[in-house]
């Protein structure tokens, strides 16, 4: 059955502001409630996997119970402002993710929350989980609508089912706002009645049913200073009830296709988290589906800046001038890359995938063509000679290496335009014929471990100037697409390529992988003594262009945000991308 | 980059290591580290935790009185600098070096090494960076094979644990001698120390004789050891005041030699002040080969000296880098041409390891001492002296040449270290 998550906002922004610690950013914004938000609403999506995801707010201004009760909630001081300024952020956060927002002049997210829960019920084929901070929705409980709250700060969860409210008061859903009238609940200023607890509220309910049901037989009500205090309440504790409970006949209906959790502004939403510095929250995410494919086309997408480095490296005059292409370039002939990557003894665990050092990548562009024209705001000249295949025709391919950037950057943007590579006959004569076509193709490979003979290729994506992204993820299946790569005469242009070509080592290939250019090398030609010469320090020195931290990746990168399966096999249900990790447990997994 | 892949198959190969050697070296340095505790503590009088800087502080400064030196924020500080000062002070400080040096051996080494193995073949993979350090040279990680220290003898003992990976094959080590100081020969173009490496003359003997106007068969193993730290020191910049205290004489008299130096050495003193103007000039200094290393140190005074230490050092030690690089790209090659099995494993400082079939040794050497001599042609012969060995520690030297060159190539400790 599909999901739903209904974020009952409000409620976990006051969560997040009084039960964690006040966090700010370096420029001392409190952010902690938003943060507690995006925490909870991130652990939401990651546990209950949703189809769909919703947001109620309330809005500012008083709501009916104010009118209707001048008590309600009196006893609450004026919103701080440094709570107050934290909702514009939630709200953008919700915006960037294309979360669609429900809310209702004069009523409260509760109400707006109970109205499309009742109504979804009434309509059935769906579980609904509603996120929310307190226990006032106890009462909207049914089968198919549980509610979801924390523990604790915002790190532990409980779900409440009718048996989970059965199992702890001994009472049904709708029997809680019963309980509540006899309780009290000082933060809503509901009096209840002195003396009764908890305890004795659900024994009450329990017993008699309702508070009608206790109003009709108050003579079994033992002990007589109870039934005495009772008839004294009895106004206010009906009183108290209208008030908690939650109204269900708004006049809203939810769209239920504009809350489908598909594609959503990532760039906007880690612009959002760097603002408020949610590093922590970013690389606690857990990965959904996909994962390691979509990071190594981000991968991919990060370096595609470096071939202009690649191309300022080699600026004719430099002392780097790029080193013709070694011996034997394009002979790499034949299927002799059949192992190529592939290690069949499987390491215990998942390894640190996409953990950030765990990476390692590689451009290959062909080598016939490198592009002619600079950069064009580095004011540097472009290269003169460029490293050729050998029996390559020489052919340019002007312009293409910005296609490919451009296809890249919106594979990753959109991961329906992936193409997953599968370990069949048929995907590998397909992927063949491509590669063949093409005069430059990029690469990416991301290991689990960076170390020579150690690491275990994740997955390899492949995107060529035509905007297609291939992406393989098992073994077997990066193995094969190595091959195909490999074989197809390839020569390698990069940053950093060795790992590569130990890895194409030690998959016990019998040709060397040719390496055509290399910008991590030329890089350090250029500027011996910059201490770290990874893409993204080279990308800043030569280019001025700021990439994304690995660690800073992941949030928007995870393909778990697209239901649909790549448009390739949008026929073949079978295959699905994989959904990493179970409910409940892929979180341990990556927390650190 | 056309080393890219040679460092990618040495890489791959890795080197086998001998875990009973490193076990047995575990229990060595166990017990030369108790020894040296129970000496250390009859030394101050009690027990205390070597490994915490505050107890020492505490012992060396306020129970042992010994002068105080530079302050840290939580204290006066017990770094290697500042105890090598007390050394001569207390008898326990030089112990206590000796046992840091024990326990960071063991740490980094004999407990990490079984751990860096690989499970799939059981070699150590090391990785070797090409864009890390600024002069040019390797350097390596997963472990850090530079880091061992080859001068002294603990660090030899470490060399123990790297192997032959099987009865079939044994390992040749080829080390070039005197690099840098021939290289400064080139690049200065002083008469004297290019004759006496064309006439194979003992340098460090020559240097001594020519310093102090002495026949060389006259010169004494301590003027002869002076000689050889200057010789060594000059490009690490060293003062006066460093060859005093590592030669144990006045600071008068170690100026007075370091003058003599430069004016019998007169090549070597322009040279030094060409490339400080040089480097200057045009903000970067470069190897015999083109490679250039910007220097904006010399434009900020505060690292003015260091920069132009850099500056004097860069072409010197970069070349050397070029040099066994180009060895490095072209040996592989020529081993194959040659139908030769061999392959190379390790780079170490001016050092190949290779691994070799015992059948091919014969024919591995004078390919592999070749291809290492001739990888530039300078004003002055690179030599290489080859040893042959079932670990890394006990070589032997192949000829009687390797045996001499090998000596005179060791760079002192004091230096080294």
């Amino acid at each position: 059955m599909p999901r739903l998550m209904l974020l009952d906002s409000n409620g976990l922004i006051y969560r997040g502001y009084h039960a964690l610690p006040p966090l700010t950013t370096s420029k001392g914004e409190l952010v902690n409630a938003v943060f507690g938000f995006c925490s909870i609403l991130l652990r939401g999506i990651q546990d209950l996997q949703p189809e769909y995801v919703a947001a109620c707010f309330d809005l500012p201004g008083p709501t009916f119970r104010h009118e209707q009760f001048a008590e309600y909630k009196a006893t609450r001081t004026p919103m701080p402002d440094d709570l107050r300024s934290q909702f514009p952020k939630v709200r953008e956060v919700v915006a960037a993710l294309r979360i669609p927002v429900y809310e209702m002049q004069g009523f409260e997210a509760d109400d707006v929350i109970g109205t499309i829960t009742r109504d979804l019920d009434a309509r059935g084929g769906i579980d609904t989980t509603v996120v929310t901070g307190d226990l006032d929705m106890l009462q909207i409980v049914t089968e198919h609508t549980r509610l979801m709250t924390t523990r604790q700060g915002v790190d532990s969860t409980i779900y409440y089912d009718p048996a989970k409210i059965r199992e702890r008061y001994e009472l049904r859903p709708d029997q809680m706002i019963d309980y509540k009238a006899l309780k009290g609940d000082s933060s809503d200023n509901i009096p209840g009645i002195p003396g009764v607890g908890e305890k004795t509220a659900a024994k009450l309910v329990g017993q008699f049913g309702s508070l009608e049901g206790i109003y009709e037989r108050l003579d079994e009500v033992k002990p007589d200073r109870l039934r005495f205090k009772l008839v004294e309440a009895r106004e206010q504790v009906f009183a108290s009830r209208e008030l908690s409970r939650i109204v269900r006949d708004l006049p809203i209906a939810l769209d239920l296709e504009a809350c489908r959790l598909s594609d959503y502004d990532r760039s906007e939403v880690v612009r959002l988290f760097r603002e408020f510095e949610f590093r922590t929250l970013i690389d606690r995410l857990p990965p959904l589906t996909g994962e390691s494919a979509l990071d190594a086309a981000e991968a991919l997408r990060a370096a595609a800046g470096t071939v202009a480095a690649a191309r300022v490296a080699g600026a004719p005059g430099g002392p780097a001038a790029p080193a013709g292409a070694p011996g034997g370039a394009g002979g790499a002939s034949g299927a002799s890359g059949a192992g190529l990557w592939t290690r069949r003894a499987p390491r215990d665990g998942r390894g640190q995938v996409g953990g950030g050092d765990g990476l390692q990548l590689s451009m290959d562009f062909g080598a016939t063509g490198l592009g002619e024209e600079a950069p064009p705001d580095s004011g540097l000249t472009p290269v003169a000679s460029r490293p050729r295949a050998a029996g390559g025709d020489g052919a340019t391919g002007s312009g293409e290496p910005a296609d490919l950037t451009a296809a890249l950057r919106a594979a990753v943007a959109d991961p329906s335009l992936l193409d997953r590579f599968d370990a069949t006959a048929e995907d590998a004569a397909e992927a063949a014929a491509w590669l063949s076509g093409r005069s430059e193709i990029g690469a990416a490979l991301l290991m689990d471990d960076p170390r020579p003979m150690r690491g275990m290729p994740q997955a390899l994506a492949l995107a060529g100037p035509d905007g297609r992204v291939l992406v393989a993820e098992s073994h077997e299946a990066v193995g094969m697409l190595g091959g195909i790569l490999l074989a197809s005469g390839a020569m390698v242009i990069g940053h950093e390529t060795k790992p590569l070509v130990v890895a194409n080592i030690a998959g016990g290939a019998a040709e060397s992988l040719p390496v055509a250019f290399d910008t991590q090398i030329a890089a350090y030609l250029l500027n011996a003594s910059l201490r770290s010469q990874t893409i993204a320090d080279v990308a800043q020195e030569r280019l001025d262009v700021t990439l994304p931290p690995a660690g800073d990746v992941p949030p928007s990168v995870r393909v778990g945000w697209m239901r649909s399966p790549p448009s390739r096999f949008a026929n073949r249900s079978r295959r699905r991308w994989p959904r990493r990790g179970s409910i409940g447990s892929s979180g341990k997994s990556r927390c650190r | 980059m056309p080393l890219i892949p040679v460092l990618a198959e040495m890489e791959a190969a890795g080197v086998a290591i001998d875990r009973e050697a490193l076990a047995k070296l575990d229990v060595e340095f166990g017990a030369e580290m108790d020894r040296l505790q129970s000496e250390i503590y009859l030394d101050v009088g009690h027990d205390f935790n070597l490994g915490s800087p505050k107890q020492l502080e505490q012992i060396l400064f306020y129970e042992l009185n010994l002068p105080k030196g530079k302050k840290t924020k939580t204290g006066y500080s017990t770094d290697a600098s500042v105890l090598e000062e007390l050394k001569p002070a207390h008898p326990m400080v030089g112990k206590l070096l000796d046992w840091r040096l024990y326990s960071k051996l063991r740490s980094t080494y004999i407990e990490a090494l079984p751990l860096l193995v690989a499970e799939r073949d059981g070699r150590l993979h090391t990785t070797f960076h090409q864009a890390v350090a600024a002069t040019g040279r390797l350097s390596s990680s997963d472990p850090n094979l530079q880091n061992i220290p080859v001068r002294s003898d603990l660090g030899r003992r470490i060399r123990r644990a790297f192997v032959a990976g099987s009865p079939e094959v044994t390992l040749v080590a080829a080390d070039y001698s005197q690099i840098e100081l021939r290289i400064l020969a080139h690049v200065s173009g002083d008469e004297h120390l290019r004759d006496a490496f064309a006439r194979g003359a003992d340098i460090h003997r020559e240097t001594a004789a020519r310093v102090l106007h002495k026949e060389p068969a006259d010169v004494t193993h301590d003027e002869r050891s002076m000689a050889k730290m200057v010789n060594f020191g000059l490009a690490y910049g060293m003062s006066d005041f460093g060859l005093s205290s590592r030669a144990g004489i006045s600071r008068a008299e170690a100026k007075a030699f370091i003058d003599n130096y430069f004016a019998t050495y007169s090549g070597i003193s322009y040279y030094m002040l060409q490339i400080k103007e040089v480097a200057r000039q045009q903000g970067y200094v470069s190897t015999l080969l083109g490679r250039r290393r910007s220097i904006p140190e010399l434009r900020i005074p505060a690292l003015r000296s260091a920069g132009e230490r850099m500056a004097i050092n860069m072409p010197i030690q970069g070349t050397a880098a070029d040099i066994i690089k180009i060895a490095m790209i072209r040996l592989p090659e020529r081993l194959r041409a040659a139908g030769l099995k061999a392959r190379v494993l390790l780079q170490v400082h001016d050092e190949l390891v290779l691994e070799v079939p015992r059948g091919e040794v014969d024919a591995v050497v004078p390919i592999l001492r070749e291809t290492m001599e001739g990888a530039l042609k300078l004003d002055v012969p690179l030599t290489v002296d080859v040893k042959v060995g079932d670990d890394w520690e006990s070589m032997k030297p192949l000829t009687r040449e390797d045996a001499v060159l090998a000596e005179l190539g060791e760079v002192p400790a004091e230096i080294a270290g």
